[in-house]
């Protein structure tokens, strides 16, 4: 019998907590017959440190961790080509994409890794408590809380004034008014309860960020072939097929929220969008210069593939 | 032996006083990107500067806080002990300090070797991560000094008592 | 021996160690670093030396420590504070215990600015230590004062604990802060009971001064508006929006430092005396909490918490008796854990528990973050009696924890009252929603 340990940092209510992970434990304990048993550290634990999870996993201090690419920013030069702003906004087409180039592409930031899952969100929206946001104009000077450097760079592009700041200070920041706005997902808006403090949602579907789920490699030599067989039937294609309908469902809750609360939800405009678009191609060019100066020398081939793949994705679904 | 005392006390007062200036820089800092935001001129990156000024602080100041036995303990159960068991007792704490802050050395130099070999940088300005870390390693070295420096003058006070 | 009884073990060994006269930041560490060695081999505590210690004082939150702790410094060495107890003197002083009273209500006072427990122990303390007992007040009485007035500030925003239990419970954070007022409230006008009642008892701790005339009281009133000031700017900055919560920290010591440096007061030899009164406290501080996070580790490794939980929650008793168990659980994992680590880990348990019972989940949060801080003033280890005992200087710890135990009493009676009416809690939220 072998107990695995698992390291997260989302709060254990979440719903990679609750729909992904802990269900995954139980297919494969079941599937093993009770010879692998799981233990899960999130949040709040001293191994929940969101910055920590690819180094937990490399040392071996957990046998397998759910991280996040971007912090500590720079690790994952590759696979983080998928925050380009405005190459999806859907959570299913980035996992698929990412899970389509990750053995070509991808894999060489996994060395000693065995990755079960990678995944991305749905597309972020720009949340602000009095001013309303249609046009770039509208952002001028706006304080906008932002989850990533490729975040913050983009909307200082777009004129805001992007800061960092701890997600459990958000609420408070909102309601002061210390912030104008925060770029999220719906997910953590409903779980942070910001809708009480927020009153317009631009939908602008400009970014996403992504999500490991990997195992060490030697734990998981370790294991007897029928433990092995029963970690591959579960990850991989089984899992990375169903983040877009969980993403979505975790999205639902925030949405349905801010609806009854009488919040106005805006989409951005095409005209908008292609504005938006034109205004950060100068960024674009330097984020693939930064990531080719990393030591990617195909960074175009890998972000031309991420587009090919969400487009074959997207045209898929249309069927 | 006094001279070089003397040295070390010397070295974690300075430490300790640039710990202090550093701290007084996060607040210089976030001063003025209050204010400078109001006009449109808010300090990019603050909050990296702030938490290097802080930890770099923090660090700093460590061996000072062992220098001056500022770290609390519970004394009133000693008080009771038989007064032969002061000078066992404070060689026992003295020993466990040092070999905590060793490992920690350590292993914290091991750490800040991956760490700076996987190109680390802060989130906002892309500050080295290096530079969060030198103020630990210069702050646990000179810690152990301060220990055996503190712990050598203690036990001088015991034997004169 | 089983994980969870190793983890009772590991606790009596750092208390062991603790009785011996060790710095409790010491015995921390190094019990968290063999009991995690004996779980997960030499490979899991090397990474955990290596890196956890860096981690520890790494969150930005945590700035806010030392830069309200310089507050705390350079108004008392600027004599700031003695102007402003002064001037509370004045008003109040001819009152029994006055001065306690009224560090209370500073306390709780500062809880609006301040979310850290510590960082307000550590500022009232150096303000609030040495004028209580240059008007003659007994140390354990004053010390005790300022540990608990630390706890205060958990139940009046900004408090991120209360955001973080909304989180996880899915509660309304606006209906929390509401809910949490009146047990704020409740908790100072207690402390206040509990000072007042000893004072009577013993009238020797707390010497009352002569009555001043009104004139008097306003001139003196005239001295301090800079200090008034001060307080205005920080507490207005925040609720105006002009800066967050953790950026008025380095408001307040900014503030401090140039008032300091008008009034005149701030000599070279002052100087001096502030810098390195803030090195030593901080680093303590910060030691503390480096050697605790070890200790969480092991703590967490060893499935005791769970366990505890686990057994709350099959014993099959009525919801009366599991609620002061959980209360005995917060207050004895709060010796070792911090209050944000324990609401992260235990009440995704504990909900679905207190669900299960029917109780509100507004009332149970507030019930349980209370709690959590308890745990920071209860003997033998509270984090709150460390940091003012190092405020303090030249007071042994045992004065500190003599002079505690009215005020964990006034504690016990909060907690009571709240079980016993939760209408408290859930009478001003009704009326808000
Ligand atoms: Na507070
Ligand atoms: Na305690």
């Amino acid at each position: 019998e072998t107990t695995l340990k698992i390291s997260h940092y989302l709060p254990s209510v979440h719903g990679i907590h609750t729909d992904f992970i802990v269900p995954w434990t139980e297919q494969i304990t079941e599937c093993t017959g009770g010879e692998v048993q799981f233990e899960i550290f999130p949040a709040g634990t001293q191994l929940g440190n969101v910055a920590r999870q690819q180094e937990q996993v490399m040392a071996g201090v957990v046998d397998i961790a759910h991280g996040l690419h971007g912090i500590p920013r720079g690790r994952f030069p590759r696979t983080s080509l998928i925050d380009m702003p405005f190459l999806t906004d859907s959570a299913g087409a980035a996992s698929y994409a990412l899970w389509e180039l990750y053995p070509d592409y991808l894999a060489e930031e996994y060395k000693g890794l065995k990755v079960l899952a990678l995944h991305a969100h749905n597309g972020g929206l720009l949340h602000t408590n009095e001013k309303k946001v249609e046009t770039m104009e509208d952002m001028d000077g706006l304080r906008i809380r932002t989850p990533s450097p490729a975040v913050s760079e983009m909307l200082s592009y777009l004129g805001a004034d992007p800061q960092g700041l701890p997600p459990g200070e958000v609420y408070e920041s909102l309601q002061r008014g210390v912030i104008d706005g925060t770029v999220f997902p719906w997910d953590p808006v409903k779980s942070f309860g910001l809708n009480e403090v927020l009153n317009y949602h631009l939908d602008l579907g400009a970014y996403t960020v992504s999500f490991f789920y990997v195992m060490n490699q030697r734990s998981y030599d370790a294991l007897s072939d029928e433990a092995k067989a029963c970690v591959d039937q579960y990850s991989g294609d089984a899992l990375v097929s169903q983040f877009g309908d969980w993403w979505d469902s975790w999205d639902v809750p925030g949405r349905e929220e801010a609806i009854a609360a009488g919040h106005e939800i805006t989409e951005l405009s095409d005209e908008e969008r292609a504005r938006w678009e034109e205004t950060l191609q100068p960024m674009m060019d330097s984020y693939l210069q930064t990531v080719k100066d990393a030591g990617v020398d195909n960074a175009d081939e890998i972000y031309q593939a991420m587009q090919d793949k969400i487009a074959e994705y997207e045209a898929s679904r249309q069927n | 032996m006094n001279i070089l005392a003397g040295l070390a006390r010397g070295l974690i007062t300075a430490l300790a006083a640039l710990g202090v200036i550093a701290y007084g820089l996060a607040a210089l800092v976030t001063v003025a990107d209050i204010i400078g935001r109001r006009f449109g001129l808010p300090i990019e990156g603050v909050v990296d500067l702030v938490q290097l000024f802080v930890v770099g602080g923090a660090w700093l100041v460590m061996p000072y806080a062992f220098l001056s036995a500022a770290h609390v303990s519970v004394d009133f159960l000693v008080e009771n002990m038989p007064r032969g068991l002061a000078v066992p007792l404070k060689l026992f704490a003295g020993v466990l300090a040092l070999g905590l802050l060793g490992l920690m050395l350590w292993q914290g130099f091991l750490t800040f070797r991956t760490r700076t070999m996987f190109g680390d940088t802060s989130q906002q300005l892309g500050i080295p991560i290096a530079w969060y870390w030198y103020p630990l390693l210069v702050g646990l070295a000179v810690s152990l000094i301060a220990v055996v420096v503190e712990l050598t003058a203690s036990l001088r006070r015991e034997a004169r008592a | 021996m089983s994980d969870a009884f190793l983890g009772l073990f590991g606790f009596l060994a750092a208390l062991g160690l603790i009785a011996l006269g060790l710095p409790v930041a010491i015995a921390m560490g190094v019990i968290g670093g063999l009991g995690y060695w004996y779980l997960n081999g030499w490979m899991g505590v090397a990474y955990i030396l290596g890196s956890s210690p860096f981690e520890a004082i790494f969150p930005y939150s945590f700035s806010v420590i030392p830069l309200f702790v310089m507050m705390g410094v350079f108004a008392s060495h600027a004599g700031l504070s003695r102007s402003l107890f002064d001037v509370i003197n004045a008003f109040i002083g001819h009152r029994r215990g006055g001065l306690a009273i009224t560090t209370v209500g500073a306390s709780a006072f500062f809880g609006a600015i301040c979310g850290s427990s510590l960082a307000t122990v550590a500022t009232i303390g150096r303000v609030a230590l040495p004028e209580m007992k240059r008007h003659g007040y007994d140390a354990s009485l004053s010390t005790a004062t300022v540990a608990a007035g630390g706890t205060l500030g958990v139940l009046i925003p900004p408090s991120v604990l209360l955001v973080i239990y909304g989180l996880l419970t899915q509660s309304s954070i606006g209906q929390l802060f509401i809910g949490a007022l009146l047990p704020g409230l409740l908790g100072a006008l207690l402390y206040a009971a509990a000072i007042a009642v000893r004072v009577r008892l013993r009238p020797d701790l707390a010497p009352s001064a002569e009555r001043h005339g009104w004139s008097e009281r306003l001139t003196r009133l005239g001295q301090v508006w800079q200090v008034v000031l001060l307080f205005a700017l920080v507490i207005g900055g925040i609720y105006l929006g002009w800066f967050s919560p953790t950026e008025a920290a380095a408001v307040g010591a900014v503030g401090a430092f140039f008032l300091a440096l008008f009034s005149g007061e701030l000599t070279r030899e002052t100087l001096k005396a502030s810098v390195f009164e803030t090195a030593g406290l901080t680093g303590m501080i910060f030691f503390i909490l480096i050697g605790a996070g070890l200790f969480n580790f092991f703590l967490e490794n060893t499935g005791l918490p769970q366990l505890l939980i686990e057994q709350i929650r099959s014993s099959g008793m009525g919801p009366m008796a599991v609620m002061v168990l959980i209360l005995v659980f917060y207050v004895v994992l709060g010796c070792f854990m911090d209050s944000m680590s324990m609401i992260l880990l235990t009440v995704p348990l504990l909900a679905p528990v207190a669900l299960e019972l029917d109780f509100d989940l507004i009332w149970f949060g507030i019930v349980v973050v209370t709690v959590a801080e308890i745990g920071l003033i209860t003997p033998p280890i509270g984090m709150n009696l460390f940091v003012v005992q190092a405020s303090a200087g030249d007071v042994p710890m045992k004065t500190v924890m003599k002079g505690i135990f009215p005020f964990i009493l006034a504690d016990i009676v909060r907690l009571a009252l709240l079980v016993a009416f939760p209408i408290i809690v859930l009478w001003l939220p009704g009326q808000a929603f």
